[in-house]
């Protein structure tokens, strides 16, 4: 075990003229947990990939990286594979094998281990993860969440001193990231295992940290703890681009100017609210306004006692649904994963043709749009993997091929934010590329009605907003828009109306508000903490504090 | 972990080795007994494995086999003398009783391959090779892994291609979907190499593992499996199973002690997985009665 030291690290690709890391110095101690954030292009990834030794990106570098008296480059191979792990941002693709059983010797196998030894080591590690009840089955079979627990374990089998974490969660809901970042600190309290990750997602993990490295165009911007660093950015929102992936309870802080220590969970959060309001202060409670009652409209999508399942002898997915949606609004369809989210969008779009139940579309049956009538201009959807709309070498490519003029591609590409992309090959992008990109082209389908399944996946904090103007956009121009989502964060700031899919049934749309408010613990965490001033319907931590400002709580 | 008993139990060495023999043995056979027995054997065997999925095969496979056999052999070969019918050509017992034995044959020959499939999984089968053929088993597992997915990726594809108006069938859209998922993979893989190489693939020879370790009791039975076919191999090339059918019936065969032995030693040969199987759930169940 020994720290690893990073001095003064300028890092360039072959062939670029810009540096992409910039003179980055910086210890992670011994047994520390060190969590790298920055915006997508800040470097972070590259970065990250420095610290293993056979991914080392080819380019022209200068300064050092240690780890305890060795160039981490000059480390014997076998004990670099040994003593760094490392784990990806995509759970499918690092898997190898097509069982979880073999996936967890793979390594062991790959250094050559005796089978007694080998087997020992799984053993413990199957123990460690509890993951007993999923040991033998195949790898297709398992949930996002257990393949990445599945990788995790298999870089723990080796026993290795350090973990590096490219954005293990980025693919995960929020229930299996929690998962995720539970076993990791386990890993790192327990055993004592070093830990370098890159995240942007950061409400979950930003407090657990030992040292915070933001990181601005390839330069450290900022170093610390996470109380100081927080503390520090949060006086200063609009300078720093990761301000929207900070924890709620600091984004409070800073927006209501606090004092002293600045809080990072949902619990000390709470605290602090509780210390604003002041003792004895009566809450009066704004009553929820009363959702403005839209004047009828027409219907644009909707199931009537649907029931629908994949395989004549397995179980329905949808178990009578009923769901109506209008036009100028954005629904968010939550719920976990498995629930039949995916499934209903794919209903609504005509590609899962229910067995028992009607579909309306813009009030006319679905089954009466012959001919692929439905795609021209009425319907499109954002499948849940981009790449699966991606068959052409470029970006530009896969927009032209979607029949708009060139001023509209130009226009949607700026409005999304990929003109700088367009001459790239659609995989030469990274996840959140991808994601917008194939935004782009279901834009392109110019339709009334917006299918999007899991569209956020891989966006950062900034972009979201972005994401969620562009979609205020489109509704404003009555767009009807359909989302199935796991970011409950985006929903409760974004969303007109929400509900929850649940063993195969949705619930009936509610304002977002309402719906919210009528929540327990599936809410942001900015509802959670606005709740212990009995605030139950506020969404966003700018309404939290402008109430708290203006002492909204006091009689 | 297991759930089986008999063959599914023991190393997968011993399952293979019988497998292995009872196919040849059955297969180089042209013998009306020896089929039957084998075809018994299998049946009962493949009945205690998959239960009513393996009446469903047999009927499905093996008795068409069978019968389809018998109807061409009876109906192309004219030879033997006992002429039952005519049916342009005479149709005689001889060929008829040489079709189901031919038929016979190969259905018993698909039901053990249908056992084996059961007992055999493909897990078992690299932990048996793995050492031998450390990089093929590598490219087998990885392509028992990719398989699935990609056949579901595929189904992805074309439903979000219908989703963005590029859907519907044709050979281009075919040709389309199928760009898509392979530029995906491809670009999948190299991330997958990335995880390989960090797990220290490539460094040195690769040694697999997951093989299970011979007990006393798989030697014993393995060492059984193998006198039996040692045993009859030798009693088969010495022709202690052969048999004519033409010109007639009753055949010119050997009705000697030693050939009584030896069809004696295949019967229960073909019969011994489902004696050790049962046998295995007969003290399970006595087990439970005592506690």
């Amino acid at each position: 075990m020994a720290d690893i030291v990073v001095k003064n690290l300028s890092f360039a690709y072959a062939g670029a003229a810009q540096n992409a890391l910039h003179n980055i110095s910086f210890t992670a101690a011994e047994g520390t947990l060190t969590l790298l954030c920055g915006a997508t292009g800040s470097g972070k990834s590259t970065l990250l990939r420095h610290f293993v030794k056979e991914l080392t990106p080819h380019g022209k570098r200068t300064g050092t990286l240690r780890y305890g008296d060795t160039e981490i480059v000059q480390l014997e191979p076998l004990k670099a594979a040994q003593k760094f792990g490392l784990v990806m941002q995509n759970p499918d693709n690092q898997i190898v094998t097509d069982n979880v059983f073999s996936e967890l010797f793979f390594g062991l196998e790959n250094l050559g281990f005796s089978a007694a030894e080998a087997h020992r080591r799984v053993a413990e590690t199957v123990g460690f993860f509890g993951m007993e009840s999923y040991l033998h089955k195949a790898i297709d079979s398992l949930s996002g969440g257990q393949k990445q627990l599945v990788n995790l374990a298999a870089a723990l089998a080796l026993r290795p001193e350090v973990l590096i974490l490219d954005e293990p969660t980025a693919q995960l809901d929020p229930v299996a990231s929690a998962d995720f970042i539970a076993a990791l600190l386990r890993i790192n309290r327990e055993l004592g295992v070093t830990v370098i990750l890159c995240e942007h997602r950061l409400e979950q993990i930003f407090a657990h940290a030992d040292q915070v490295v933001l990181l601005d165009k390839g330069q450290i911007a900022a170093l610390g703890t996470p109380r100081e660093l927080a503390a520090e950015l949060m006086r200063e929102p609009q300078l720093n681009k990761m301000y929207p992936a900070f924890p709620a309870a600091a984004r409070l802080f800073g927006a209501v100017g606090g004092k002293g220590e600045c809080p990072l969970s949902v619990r000390e959060g709470r605290a602090f609210v509780q210390a604003f309001v002041k003792s004895g202060a009566e809450i009066h409670s704004a009553i929820p306004p009363k959702p403005a009652t839209t004047p009828p409209q027409k219907p644009s999508v909707r199931l009537k006692n649907v029931y629908f399942r994949y395989e004549s002898k397995g179980l329905d997915i949808l178990n009578g649904a009923d769901f109506t949606v209008y036009p100028g609004e954005i629904t968010c369809i939550l719920g976990g994963n498995g629930s039949g989210k995916s499934t209903a969008l794919g209903v609504m779009g005509g590609v899962n043709c229910p067995h028992i139940g009607k579909i309306e579309i813009l009030e006319k049956n679905i089954k009466a749009y012959k001919g692929g009538s439905l795609y021209k201009g009425i319907l499109a959807g954002l499948p849940q993997n981009p790449e699966t709309l991606f068959t052409r070498e470029t970006a530009r490519l896969e927009l032209e091929e979607m029949g708009g003029d060139t001023s509209e591609t130009q226009r949607i590409a700026q409005l999304l934010e990929i003109s700088d992309l367009l001459p790239m090959h659609p995989l030469d992008l990274s996840g959140g590329e991808r994601q917008k990109l194939a935004f782009a082209k279901v834009l392109l389908c110019n339709a009334q009605i917006y299918l999007l399944d899991e569209p956020l996946k891989g966006l950062d904090s900034r972009y979201k907003q972005v994401f969620g103007a562009v979609l205020k956009q489109l509704k404003d121009a009555g767009k009807t828009l359909i989302l199935a989502t796991h970011d409950i964060e985006f929903a409760a700031l974004n969303a007109d109306k929400c509900c929850i899919c649940f063993n195969g049934e949705l619930s009936a749309p509610l304002a977002a508000k309402e719906f919210f408010a009528g929540n327990y613990f599936y809410t942001p965490a900015i509802n959670r903490i606005a709740r212990a001033a009995g605030f139950n319907e506020v969404l966003s931590v700018e309404e939290l504090a402008a109430k708290l400002r203006r002492k909204e709580f006091t009689v | 972990m297991n759930s089986g008993f008999g063959l599914q139990r023991y190393h997968a060495a011993a399952a293979f080795m019988f497998f292995a023999a009872v196919i040849i043995l059955t297969a180089v056979t042209v013998h009306p007994a020896y089929a039957a027995v084998s075809l018994i054997g299998a049946f009962f065997y493949c009945i205690i494995l998959k239960k009513g999925a393996a009446v469903k095969f047999f009927l499905l496979f093996a008795l068409p086999v069978i019968i389809l056999f018998t109807l061409v052999n009876a109906l192309s070969v004219s030879s033997g003398v006992t002429i039952l019918f005519y049916l342009y050509n005479p149709v005689t017992l001889e060929s008829i009783i040489n079709g189901l034995t031919l038929g016979g044959v190969i259905a018993a020959v698909l039901l053990w391959f249908y056992a084996y499939g059961a007992v055999i999984s493909p897990h078992r089968f690299l932990g048996l090779f793995g050492r031998v053929l450390p990089k093929t088993a590598l490219v087998l597992t990885m392509s028992a892994g990719l398989f699935p997915r990609y056949k579901r990726r595929l189904k992805e594809v074309k439903r979000a291609q219908i989703l963005i108006g590029k859907g519907g069938g044709g050979i281009k859209k075919g040709y389309r979907n199928l760009a898509a998922l392979l530029s995906w993979s491809l670009c999948d893989g190299l991330e997958t190499a990335a995880s390989m190489r960090a797990r220290g693939y490539g460094l040195k020879t690769r040694k697999p593992l997951t093989f299970k370790k011979m007990r006393a009791s798989d030697i014993a039975v393995l060492s059984i499996l193998t006198a039996f076919a040692a045993f009859l191999t030798a009693a088969f090339i010495a022709g202690a199973a052969s048999f004519t059918f033409y010109p007639s019936l009753p055949p010119s065969a050997d009705y000697s002690l030693f050939a009584a032995a030896v069809f004696a030693a295949f019967a229960l040969f073909c019969l011994l997985p489902v004696i050790l199987h049962t046998e295995e759930v007969l003290r399970w169940r006595t087990s439970l009665l005592k506690i």
